[in-house]
C-alpha cells in the first residue's frame, strides 16, 4: 500500500509537527471551547463529590442495594469504567507491537483516558466498601489482628488486578511522555514552564543512549501490556464467573468481559479524538482515516460481544436448569427488560451501523455510534450484575431493587470528574505524542528503516 | 579556545549522516561519543557500540522475583491462618496465581521503568550540553554528535574537520 496518501501521516515536517503540537500546550491562548467545556464538566463532577459526600455520610444505603442484590452500581460502574480503560491500553501497546501506524496520534489521548478510567473504576469499590477509610484491610501487612487477607477470594484477586492496573499505566504514561515533556522544557519561553516541564523531564538530552534504554523499556511494558489488557477485565468477570448464581457462572465470561470492554474502549477513544479535533483543529494528525479504523475496532469487538449474548442464551438453555432459564426468562419480560431491550437495541441493532464507511468516517456519525456503544455497554453491565443476583437459587430471597438518585447522580457526576480531569490533561500536557509521530513521520518519508 | 571543553558538538542535517560520522569516528578509535535525535533512529546504536541489556534483564529479575515473593507470602498465609473455605486444600495454589500474576506484572514494570530511569542517570537536571542554545533543537528536528573532550584521541581542531567532512552544518565547542 501506498505510503504516503492514506491520510494517516500528516503533511507536516518534524519540526512544524512539535511545534504544533507545543503550541497547544505553551501557547497563551486557550481555546474559548476548552474553557466552556471544562465549565461544564466541573459542574458535572460537582454531583460526584455531592455523591460521595453523602454516601459517606449516612452510609452506602444511599444506594439501591439489597440483599441479594449486594452490588449495585458501584459495581457495574467498576466493570464500566474499568473497561473504557482497556481500549487505552490496547492502542498504545499492543497496536504498537503490531506496528499499527494509525496509532501514533491518538495514542496519548488513549493512554491518558486509561488512566483516569482506572481510577474512576477504582474509587467506586472503595465507595463500595462503606467504610473507605478501612481499605488498607485489604492488603496483606502484618497486623495486630493476626488476619490475613483471603487469598482465595475474587475480591482480593479484583483489588490486586486493579491495583496493578493503575500503577502500570501511570508507569507507561509517564514513559511515553518523558521525551515529549523534554520536548516542551526546550521549546518553553516562559519561566514557569521551563523549570516545571524541566523537572518532570528530569534531564531528558534525547541521547541515542537515552532511547536505546527508552525503547527498551517500552517494549518490555508494550508486551507485558497484552496479557494485562486480558487479565485485568478477566479477573473482574471472575468476581461474577466464580460465584454460584445463575447467569453468573459461565465459562465465557472473561473473553465476553474483554470483547465489551474494548468495543466501550475504542467508543471512548473515538469520543476523545473528535472533542481534539474540535478543541485544538487537529484534523490533519487525527483524519477521517483515523476516526474509520477506531470504527472498525468497534465493530470487530461488538461481533464477539454479540456472539457471547447467542453463546450466554444457548448455554442457559443447553444446562437444563430451571434456574438458568429462568434468570433469561426474567431479563426478557422481568422488571428489568427494558434494560435488557436497551442493550440489544444499542450492541446488537444499532451498533451495526459501524458496517458503513460513510457513518464511521463522518464525524456526527461515529460520534453517535460511539455514545450509543458506551451506553449500551452500560446497560449490558447493568442487565449482568443486577438481573442475575435479583433471582438467583433461592426463591425465598428474591428481591427487585430500584436504581436511587444518588446512584444516578454518582455515575453522572463520575463522568464530569473524567473529563475535567481529561481537559486539563490536554491543556497541560501534549495530547499528540510528538516523539511517536516524528519517528513515524521519519520511517515514512525518509524510508528510515525501523 | 576555552579553557576547560566538555567536547564538540556538531548538527547534522539528517539520521544517514550522523550515522556514518558516528560510525567512523568509533572506527578511528574515539569511544566518548553520544548522538542526540528527535526520535530513535535504528541502526544508531550500533553505530556508537551501545551494547546494553540491561533493562530487559532487570525487569526479567524482578518480574520473577515479584511473582515469587508474592506466591510465597499467600502459601505463608494460608498456613499461618489455615482458613477452611468450601473444603479447599489449604494450599490452594490455583487460585493465587491470579495474584502471582498480576505481582508479578507489577515487578516487570517498575524494574523497567526505574532501571531506564537510573541507567540514564536520572534526575539530572544539569548538563554541559544545555549551555549551547541550539541544542534545544534535539527535541524539535535536529541530529546531533558529541565528542567528549575526555576521550584520549580528542584533538578539537582535526575533530572539527573531520566533522565537517562527514556533512556536519555547524559544530560548536561546548564549554565544562
Amino acid at each position: 500500500m501506498s505510503a504516503r496518501d492514506d491520510g494517516l501521516v500528516p503533511d507536516l515536517g518534524r519540526g512544524a509537527l512539535t511545534d504544533r503540537v507545543r503550541a497547544t500546550v505553551l501557547g497563551r491562548r486557550t481555546p474559548r471551547s476548552w474553557f466552556l467545556a471544562l465549565g461544564l464538566a466541573t459542574l458535572v463532577s460537582l454531583l460526584f463529590l455531592l455523591g460521595v459526600v453523602y454516601v459517606l455520610s449516612v452510609g452506602v444505603g444511599a444506594f439501591g442495594l439489597n440483599i441479594p442484590v449486594a452490588w449495585g452500581f458501584p459495581i457495574i460502574n467498576t466493570i464500566w469504567w474499568i473497561g473504557i480503560a482497556h481500549a487505552g491500553t490496547l492502542i498504545s501497546a499492543v497496536l504498537w507491537l503490531t506496528r499499527q501506524d494509525w496509532r501514533a496520534s491518538i495514542s496519548r489521548s488513549a493512554e491518558a483516558m486509561a488512566m483516569f478510567a482506572i481510577v474512576l473504576a477504582g474509587s467506586y469499590p472503595l465507595l463500595h466498601l462503606g467504610r473507605p477509610w478501612l481499605a488498607y484491610y485489604l492488603l496483606p501487612y502484618p497486623n495486630l489482628m493476626d488476619l490475613w487477607p483471603q487469598w482465595r477470594s475474587p475480591l482480593v484477586w479484583d483489588f490486586f488486578a486493579i491495583a496493578s492496573y493503575l500503577l502500570f499505566t501511570a508507569s507507561f504514561l509517564y514513559l511515553s511522555l518523558l521525551p515529549d515533556l523534554a520536548s516542551l522544557r526546550d521549546g518553553a519561553r516562559r519561566r514557569f514552564q521551563q523549570l516545571f516541564y524541566g523537572v518532570l523531564a528530569l534531564g531528558w538530552r534525547n541521547s541515542a543512549r537515552h532511547w536505546a534504554r527508552y525503547e527498551q523499556a517500552h517494549r518490555v511494558l508494550a508486551v507485558i501490556a497484552a496479557p494485562i489488557v486480558v487479565s485485568v477485565t478477566g479477573t473482574i468477570s471472575l468476581d461474577l464467573a466464580v460465584s454460584i448464581v445463575p447467569g453468573f457462572h459461565f465459562t465465557i465470561f472473561p473473553p465476553y468481559f474483554v470483547a465489551g470492554a474494548l468495543y466501550s474502549g475504542f467508543a471512548t477513544v473515538a469520543i476523545i479524538a473528535i472533542i481534539l479535533r474540535g478543541l485544538f483543529g487537529f484534523r490533519d494528525l487525527i483524519t477521517r482515516a483515523h476516526l474509520n479504523r477506531l470504527g472498525i475496532m468497534m465493530l470487530c469487538f461488538v461481533l464477539v460481544v454479540d456472539y457471547a449474548y447467542l453463546q450466554e442464551i444457548f448455554t442457559a438453555f443447553y444446562t437444563g436448569e430451571a434456574f438458568y432459564r429462568g434468570v433469561y426468562f426474567d431479563r426478557w419480560t422481568g422488571p428489568y427488560a427494558p434494560y435488557y431491550w436497551g442493550m440489544i437495541l444499542c450492541n446488537v441493532v444499532l451498533a451495526q451501523g459501524l458496517w458503513f464507511r460513510r457513518l464511521r468516517e463522518s464525524v456526527p456519525g461515529l460520534l453517535c455510534l460511539a455514545v450509543i456503544a458506551d451506553i449500551g455497554m452500560w446497560l449490558e453491565r447493568f442487565q449482568i450484575v443486577i438481573t442475575s443476583t435479583h433471582k438467583d437459587y433461592m426463591p425465598s430471597a428474591w428481591d427487585t431493587v430500584r436504581p436511587t438518585a444518588w446512584d444516578w447522580l454518582t455515575y453522572a457526576g463520575s463522568i464530569g470528574v473524567f473529563f475535567v480531569l481529561l481537559l486539563l490533561f490536554i491543556r497541560l500536557m501534549p495530547s499528540v505524542s510528538m516523539h511517536d509521530m516524528r519517528a513515524l513521520l521519519h520511517r515514512r518519508r525518509e524510508g528510515g528503516h525501523g | 579556545m576555552a579553557e576547560r571543553l566538555h567536547g564538540l558538538l556538531a548538527r547534522f542535517p539528517d539520521a544517514d549522516r550522523l550515522i556514518a560520522a558516528s560510525r567512523d569516528l568509533r572506527e578511528c578509535g574515539l569511544s566518548r561519543l553520544d548522538a542526540y535525535t528527535p526520535h530513535p533512529v535504528a541502526g544508531l546504536p550500533e553505530a556508537l557500540g551501545v551494547r546494553d541489556r540491561r533493562v530487559p534483564l532487570t525487569a526479567l529479575i524482578c518480574a520473577v522475583l515479584a511473582g515469587a515473593g508474592t506466591l510465597a507470602l499467600q502459601i505463608y498465609a494460608s498456613l499461618d491462618y489455615p482458613f477452611n473455605v468450601g473444603g479447599k486444600p489449604v494450599v490452594s495454589w490455583p487460585a493465587y496465581m491470579i495474584v502471582t500474576f498480576a505481582m508479578s506484572m507489577v515487578g516487570a514494570t517498575l524494574g523497567a521503568l526505574f532501571s531506564m530511569l537510573l541507567l540514564n542517570g536520572f534526575p539530572r537536571p544539569y548538563h554541559p550540553l544545555f549551555n549551547v542554545a541550539e541544542f534545544d533543537a534535539a527535541s524539535r528536528d535536529g541530529f546531533f554528535l558529541c565528542v567528549e573532550a575526555a576521550d584520549p584521541r580528542f584533538d578539537a581542531e582535526r575533530l572539527n574537520q573531520r566533522l565537517k567532512q562527514h556533512g556536519a552544518e555547524r559544530v560548536w565547542e561546548v564549554p565544562a
